[in-house]
């Protein structure tokens, strides 16, 4: 599977820039200066001693959105991969026992999924302590729902399969069953929901802190955006305090896009580059004549 | 004759569909009543809507009755109560599905597919591997080491059937049940794995209950056969006898056509009644025998003992026209 | 019945690369049934289809030559094609059980299909389908059901009306009884002989079942391995002079009433769909297999009407 990734274009593409964003956000931080350091006049346009400019309260705008990558990308990694799993155990056991379980656990599912989710989250993020404990909570709570929808339809449809029955026949535990046997099938569904469920991480985190609702104190793509807004950046032209942060959260979220397409390609043979295009309609079957 | 392996006694099993004020009754079997011997293959067949897969999977603790026994050498299984079996009761049943292609787990490989069985059963151990080479081999498929690490996508048909035989009896079972194992299969290959279930029943002195809709495969195969319709059994009796002079008239249709002949049939096409059946025989709106007596009050059996394989009962009021 | 309506002449096709169809020859007449056998990797759904050009990416087609009533199917481009189909040659579709959409009714489907071949006017649509519905002996309420609603037997005479509607020459109907129970499909079998004596269309009946065609079709072309290698009238399959594959797949079925032998199945294992080999691809199975079996195997013909691919049989002969 992380072959076919690989040779898949889009996901290779993916990949190599998402990589690239984690490389420096673990690795960038030792090779810029301190971006909570006053470097030089504030809202200095970029030159050769600060490549990125200054923000408007003198600190180095490289530094801040270099060492803001690792906030923003770590929280969102580990709240994605978080989402998934708590969707995956309820919407998998919702899906896999039925019944009352079902019932009652579709309920939560559903209410989880019909309270408002952006209210919600401005509520719960201005009343838990700042801090990446609280955003992540905030985060997941909100975020759980829709994933374990999708988790317990698949893992529905695979119960009825053959194999399934096969295997409770020969004595497997429900858990076993579930975990060996049903969610390995659904590989290339829960690989694309950690995808999503981190695109979702990211841009709600950096959302809740343009709006002032994260930890103001921390450097973070979405705190030095909030910051850049809050010092008058646009009224003074100074592009360059939130332009390097956007462009870094565009690339990002670009990147998560390029490898889902690739993992739906890869997944899907009828969706790989060549095939489906052309005129409407049935196209006969070419005849090509070798000579 | 001793006493049966599995004897299942006044089985239904029923369905509600649909609910609000007035839910309907699916009845997918009533008051089955049959037994299984070792070494011997009963053929459960019917059309589909008959009721067979049903039976099969309510003996394989898949699905639950709503009434009736089913029993393993004289200890009753709580088929009505509840779909939870210890690894000791699982053991003794296992099955066979139809499909092959959906029968295995497309991730995993064939080795992990016997060493399950093999390890929850405690016949694992250090010699796992060749073990369930061995148990391959026991089912055609040779050498079996050399499928071990192969994925289902790779075996053709046949073969992924062999390695459902070969998981179904990793456990020893007692009890083999078929769902149509060859349905679907290509016609040359069917015949090799019927014979490969009659060759391991004797030499493991399993009983096998073989659900198919293929009548001449199981004159073939069966000792006994089942005949079904609409959930109920109209006839059963030894295969050769019940197959080569039916006794019931759906027992006559089924063969008539089955025999790819242009004679005419003894009755049209129609649906059996399962869904809020009426009383009396579900076959009498399709009988041209029928009478009035047919469509009210309960039919009574017919029971003829025959020197082996049991006795030859017909439920029906004219039996034999 | 000499008015020949499809005729396959050396047809050749592959996916991709993979040659799957290696120069297999048919011909039907009218108001006749050809019976098309062969296991799974054979070819038969391919030979049909691949004939009439119906199947899609990455097929090709790779040599030889279709004429349909008497137009080649080749020179044809997407337009001439469309208008035959349907018009000329109507497919009944492997599952058509399941082919049927489950979103629209059976007369929005039948409207669809008149529409589609230019029968613009509404009053004759609607005539048009309730014959279609009475043609196959359903009420013309059938035509307010989703297919859902209807029984397997019902949904593939829904399946055939549809094939029928514009009288079409030719009906192909690529297994279409696998998935129903023998009385239903008695049913259908007798239909469809009703409806070609009425009709006088050709018919190509594929199928994997070989003992359903010895009483139903006139004759039966038995496909192994992507060539045909076979085709003789019913009552001469499986005799003496025929192919050894044809003898071993009727052997391998489970004997009737009455007869006395024991089935035995053919030993070995079919080529996949796409091995081939320049010779006989039967020979590792066949039991009188000599090192003449190692030449390409042509179709020869025996008499008028039977033709062997097996040199054993059919000896020199062209």
């Amino acid at each position: 599977m992380m072959r076919a990734l690989w040779e898949n274009p889009q996901a290779r593409a993916g990949l190599v820039v998402f990589g690239a964003m984690l490389a420096v956000a673990l690795v960038g931080p030792f090779l810029v200066g301190d971006p909570d350091a006053f470097v030089a006049r504030p809202l200095s346009p970029p030159s050769m001693d600060h490549l990125l400019g200054t923000t408007g309260q003198g600190q180095d705008v490289l530094a801040q959105t270099v060492v803001g990558a690792r906030t923003t990308l770590g929280l969102g990694v580990l709240v994605g991969l978080l989402v998934v799993a708590i969707g995956s155990v309820v919407g998998g056991l919702a899906g896999y026992f039925g019944g009352k379980v079902d019932e009652l656990l579709s309920l939560l599912i559903n209410v989880s999924l019909v309270l408002p989710g952006l209210p919600l989250m401005v509520v719960l993020a201005a009343y838990l302590p700042a801090g990446p404990g609280s955003m992540a909570a905030v985060l997941v709570v909100t975020g759980w729902a829709w994933n374990a929808r999708v988790v317990r339809s698949q893992v529905l449809s695979l119960r009825k399969r053959d194999f399934v029955d096969a295997a409770i026949v020969a004595g497997e535990s429900p858990l076993r069953v579930l975990v060996v046997e049903i969610l390995p099938n659904m590989a290339s569904l829960l690989g694309g929901a950690v995808i999503g469920a981190t695109t979702y991480a990211i841009g709600a985190q950096v959302g809740l802190e343009f709006l002032g609702l994260g930890d103001l104190s921390a450097i973070t793509w979405g705190t030095n955006l909030y910051w850049a807004t809050n010092d008058s950046a646009l009224l003074t032209g100074s592009w360059w305090t939130f332009v390097p942060t956007g462009a870094a959260i565009a690339l990002t979220g670009f990147a998560l896009a390029l490898l889902n397409f690739g993992l739906d390609g890869v997944t899907n043979p009828a969706l790989a580059a060549g095939a489906g295009t052309g005129a409407p309609g049935p196209q006969p079957t070419p005849v090509r004549r070798s000579p | 004759m001793t006493a049966p392996l599995l004897r299942v006694t006044d089985l239904t099993v029923q369905f509600t569909r649909g609910g609000g004020f007035r839910p309907r009754i699916l009845r997918a079997a009533h008051r089955v009543s049959f037994d299984l011997h070792r070494g011997e293959v009963v053929a459960l067949v019917g059309e589909s809507g008959s009721g067979k897969s049903t039976i099969g999977r309510v003996v394989a603790r898949l699905l639950q009755a709503r009434s009736g026994t089913v029993a393993l050498d004289g200890r009753e299984l709580p088929v009505t109560r509840h779909l939870r079996a210890d690894k000791a009761t699982r053991s003794r049943v296992q099955m066979i599905f139809q499909d092959p292609y959906a029968s295995l787990n497309p991730v995993h490989t064939i080795y992990h597919h016997l060493a399950r069985p093999l390890t929850l059963h405690g016949h694992g151990g250090t010699h796992l591997r060749s073990t369930a080479a061995a148990l391959l081999e026991s089912a055609g498929l040779a050498p079996g080491d050399a499928f071990l690490d192969r994925k289902p996508h790779a075996l053709s048909g046949g073969q992924r059937q062999r390695v459902a035989i070969a998981r179904a009896l990793a456990p020893r079972p007692d009890v083999l049940v078929a769902d149509e194992p060859t349905a679907s299969l290509d016609v040359s290959v069917r015949m090799e794995v019927l014979l490969l279930l009659r060759r391991l029943l004797e030499a493991r002195g399993l009983g096998v209950l073989l659900i198919t809709h293929d009548l001449a495969a199981a004159r073939w195969i069966a000792d006994r056969i089942v005949v079904l319709y609409a959930g109920q059994v109209m006839e059963q009796g030894p295969a050769e006898s019940v197959l080569s002079s039916p006794q019931h008239p759906y027992t006559q249709l089924l063969v008539a056509a089955a025999a790819h002949t242009s004679a005419p049939l003894p009755a049209g096409p129609g649906a059996p009644p399962v869904i809020d059946p009426p009383p009396g025989c579900p076959f009498a709106e399709r009988c041209r025998n029928a009478t009035t007596a047919c469509r009210t009050g309960t039919i009574p059996d017919h029971i003829r003992p025959t020197t082996h394989a049991g006795p030859w009962v017909t439920r029906c009021l004219h039996p034999g026209s | 019945m000499n008015d020949v309506v499809l005729h396959i002449q050396d047809l050749r096709v592959a996916y991709g690369s993979t040659a799957v169809l290696h120069g297999a020859s048919l011909r039907v007449s009218a108001g006749e049934v050809l019976g098309l056998v062969g296991e799974s990797g054979s070819g038969k759904s391919t030979l049909v289809q691949g004939a009439l050009r119906m199947l899609g990416r990455p097929a090709v087609i790779t040599g030889g030559d279709v004429i349909l009533d008497g137009q080649s199917l080749f020179d044809l481009d997407a337009a001439g094609l469309r208008r035959m189909w349907w018009n000329t040659v109507s497919l009944v579709p492997q599952n058509a059980l399941n082919a049927l959409n489950p979103m629209l009714t059976i007369g929005a489907h039948v409207d669809d299909t008149l529409l589609a071949h230019g029968i613009t006017d509404a009053a004759d649509r609607r005539r048009r389908a309730i014959d279609a519905m009475a043609l196959v002996d359903l009420l013309p309420d059938t035509l307010t059901a989703h297919p859902h609603m209807l029984s397997g037997g019902m949904r593939q005479r829904v399946a055939i009306a549809l094939a029928l509607l514009l009288e079409p020459r030719l009906v192909v109907f690529d297994e279409p009884t696998t998935a129903l129970d023998v009385v239903v499909e008695r049913d259908i079998l007798d239909r469809i002989r009703a409806l070609q004596a009425e009709r006088g269309f050709a018919a190509v009946f594929i199928t994997h079942d070989i003992s359903l065609l010895l009483t139903f079709a006139d004759r039966i072309a038995v496909l192994y391995a992507g060539r045909v290698v076979e085709v003789a009238p019913a009552r001469a399959l499986g005799g003496p002079s025929s192919h050894p594959y044809t003898v071993g797949l009727l052997g391998a079925l489970p004997p009737k009433l009455g007869e006395d032998r024991t089935a035995v199945p053919i030993a070995g294992v079919a080529p996949r769909a796409g091995q081939t080999t320049p010779g006989c691809a039967f020979a590792p199975r066949c039991t009188h297999a000599s090192p003449k079996c190692e030449e390409p195997q042509a179709l020869r013909a025996l008499t008028d009407h039977h033709h062997v691919a097996c040199h054993r049989v059919a000896g020199e002969r062209p």
